[in-house]
């Protein structure tokens, strides 16, 4: 009888709780459909947060730090190629035949790059911009290195052709891009 | 402005002392290849350099040289991953970027200075060149006994003189 009773009793408030447990999971359902086709894809949403034009600064110091490297790419973007009809300049790259002032030269505009890079995108580090353009870790590592190798090199040539404030002025960029140097 | 001292240029500029090092003066911690000389560039040889940077509360000790070498990008890796390992440089990080690219950065357990290696073969040179550095950190707090010659040289205050 008691049995009964409580059949009589339970049965309405179990089917209550098994109905708002089915609108409960058809609402995470529909939730979670509507966050899967309106989110990007990770790198999309951190590229668009980027500072216009951050692509095609990250994209000329690269260019800038490949002439060192004999033209090789760096960080995944393309390397430096000079005019097919300028022998002397391909044999200088290829050769690394390249005097201090042409690294002045190549000092300054990474310098002005980096610049322009940190005013457009204030308060983020260097990996933190690379990792938002899509660089993989061994790219940004890549990257990272052709700047800190510009930078050892730079300092060499000071007083040989490159300018010691532009050598310094590198070494603060990059302490503000939250590169480590020692 | 580039000075002489002796046979020794070195240069200063702001917080930084630049001293020009031969190759018996490198860094016995960090080998060198026997077959390794100066890297040359265009205009001449690269200058290697032992660094001083003076900052508020430390003084950096930065040790630079750039290399040539005839062995091939893959015996000259072979050589530093060996002979640091042999000196107690603990390898951090290893990266092998392309096959005419590699980079390895060491820090050493006991004295906590750092090796970084970045190395570029030259197929038609047939030479692979290695930029390396050594820096090491040296806490820096101005002296006791400084700051207190400073105060006894201060002069004293007007009011305190017409007293």
């Amino acid at each position: 009888m008691n049995a009964s009773n409580d059949f009589k009793t339970n049965t309405p408030t179990h089917f209550t709780a098994a109905i708002l447990v089915a609108i409960a999971a058809l609402t995470v359902i529909a939730l979670s459909y509507a966050l899967t086709i309106t989110t990007p894809a990770p790198q999309v949403a951190h590229a668009a947060s980027l500072a216009p034009g951050t692509e095609r600064l990250l994209k000329q110091t690269a260019l800038h730090l490949s002439k060192m490297q004999g033209g090789a790419s760096v960080g995944g973007f393309p390397g430096f190629e000079p005019p097919d009809d300028d022998g002397k300049y391909k044999e200088k790259i290829k050769n690394k035949n390249y005097s201090p002032r042409d690294v002045n030269d190549w000092v300054k505009e990474i310098n002005n790059f980096l610049k322009q890079i940190i005013r457009k995108n204030p308060e983020m580090t260097l990996e933190k911009i690379l990792t938002k353009q899509g660089l993989t870790a061994k790219q940004i590592e890549e990257f990272t290195f052709a700047l800190k190798d510009t930078e050892l090199a730079a300092r060499g040539m000071a007083s040989y052709g490159v300018d010691y404030a532009r050598a310094q002025a590198l070494r603060e960029l990059l302490i503000e891009l939250g590169v480590s140097l020692w | 402005m580039v000075k002489k001292f002796g046979q020794r240029p070195f240069f200063r500029f702001k917080d930084e002392l630049r001293l020009e090092i031969d190759r018996d003066e490198w860094p016995t911690d960090v080998p060198l290849m026997p077959s390794a000389t100066v890297n040359v560039l265009g205009d001449g040889p690269f200058h290697n350099y032992w660094l001083l940077v003076f900052l508020p509360d430390m003084t950096v000790e930065r040790t630079a040289g750039w290399w040539s070498m005839p062995e091939s990008l893959d015996d000259v890796l072979k050589f530093y991953e060996v002979e640091m390992r042999k000196l107690g440089w603990e390898l951090q990080k290893n990266y092998r970027f392309s096959e005419r690219r590699a980079s390895l950065e060491y820090c050493h357990p006991e004295t906590q200075a750092k090796a970084s290696l970045s190395f570029q073969r030259w197929e038609t040179l047939n030479e692979t060149t290695a930029l390396i550095s050594r820096s090491l950190k040296h806490p820096y707090a101005p002296p006791i006994a400084e700051e207190e010659s400073v105060e006894e040289n201060v002069e004293p205050a007007l009011e305190e003189v017409e007293k």
